[in-house]
C-alpha cells in the first residue's frame, strides 16, 4: 500500500510541505492500515472507500481522512490523502456529513486530487508517494 | 449455516479451599488465561480465553451517509486512480 499526497492537498492540508511529523504517520498508517476506520456509505460505489485515522502526535491529536480505491481482490495499495487536520478544527472536528464544511470541503479535496491525478505523467507527478 | 458444538463432558470434580488471600489453584488447566462469571449465589463460572491472533484483525467500519456531490467526484478521482501512469 502507497499513500500519495497531491500537490493540491499538500498545499492547503499541509501548508506546502510534508513535514517530519506527516512523514511518521504515513509510515505507521502503513504499518497498521487496520486502525483507521473505513467509512461506508450508500452513496459511494462499492469499489471506494473513504478512510479515517485517527492519530495522536507530540503536537497533539490530528485526524486524516483517505481516499482508497479497491479491487474485487480487496484493498488497493494506493490511498490517497484528503484531509490533514488538528482535532479543534472546524472540519477536523467531525468529519461526517452532519458538518456542512466537512461535506463542502471533500467534494472540492476530491476535485483537487483529480485534477493533481489526472494531470500526472511518468517524468513529472503531481503527487508524492509514500 | 450453524455448526453445532460438542457439549462438555465432566472430566475431573474436587473440593478445593481458597487461601488467605481469597486465592485458589486450578489443576492441570489447558489455558493460561480465563473469562470469569461471578453469580449471585457465590458460584464461578472460568471459560478458556482464546486469544486472537496478531494476523487475524477486524476492520472497524463507520456507517454514515456521504454529502451530496460526493459520488461523482468520487467517481472521477477513482478513475484518474486507475489511469495513473505506471512506470
Amino acid at each position: 500500500m502507497d499513500i500519495l499526497v497531491p500537490f493540491s492537498i499538500r498545499k492547503k492540508e499541509l501548508g506546502g510541505t510534508i513535514s517530519e511529523e506527516a512523514r511518521k504517520l504515513f509510515t505507521k498508517i502503513k504499518q497498521k492500515p487496520e486502525l483507521a476506520v473505513g467509512i461506508s456509505a450508500k452513496g459511494l460505489p462499492a469499489h471506494i472507500t473513504l478512510y479515517k485515522y485517527y492519530a495522536t502526535t507530540a503536537n497533539g491529536h490530528r485526524r486524516l481522512l483517505f481516499f482508497s480505491r479497491h479491487t474485487t481482490q480487496g484493498r488497493i495499495e494506493n490511498w490517497i490523502l484528503l484531509f490533514y487536520r488538528t482535532k479543534g478544527d472546524e472540519i477536523g472536528d467531525n468529519m461526517s456529513s452532519k458538518n456542512p464544511a466537512f461535506s463542502t470541503q471533500l467534494v472540492k479535496n476530491m476535485g483537487f486530487a483529480t485534477e493533481d491525478l489526472s494531470g500526472s505523467t511518468i517524468d513529472a507527478p503531481l503527487y508524492e508517494r509514500f | 449455516m450453524t455448526r453445532k458444538l460438542s457439549k462438555p463432558t465432566l472430566v475431573e470434580s474436587y473440593d478445593i479451599s481458597a487461601d488467605s488471600k481469597r486465592r485458589i489453584s486450578l489443576r492441570r488447566t489447558g489455558s493460561k488465561y480465563f473469562s470469569v462469571f461471578a453469580f449471585s449465589d457465590g458460584t464461578f463460572k472460568l471459560e478458556p480465553r482464546k486469544l486472537v491472533p496478531a494476523e487475524v484483525t477486524i476492520e472497524r467500519v463507520e456507517r454514515v451517509p456521504i454529502p451530496k456531490g460526493a459520488r461523482r467526484a468520487a467517481v472521477r478521482l477513482a478513475a484518474a486512480i486507475d489511469n495513473l501512469p505506471r512506470p
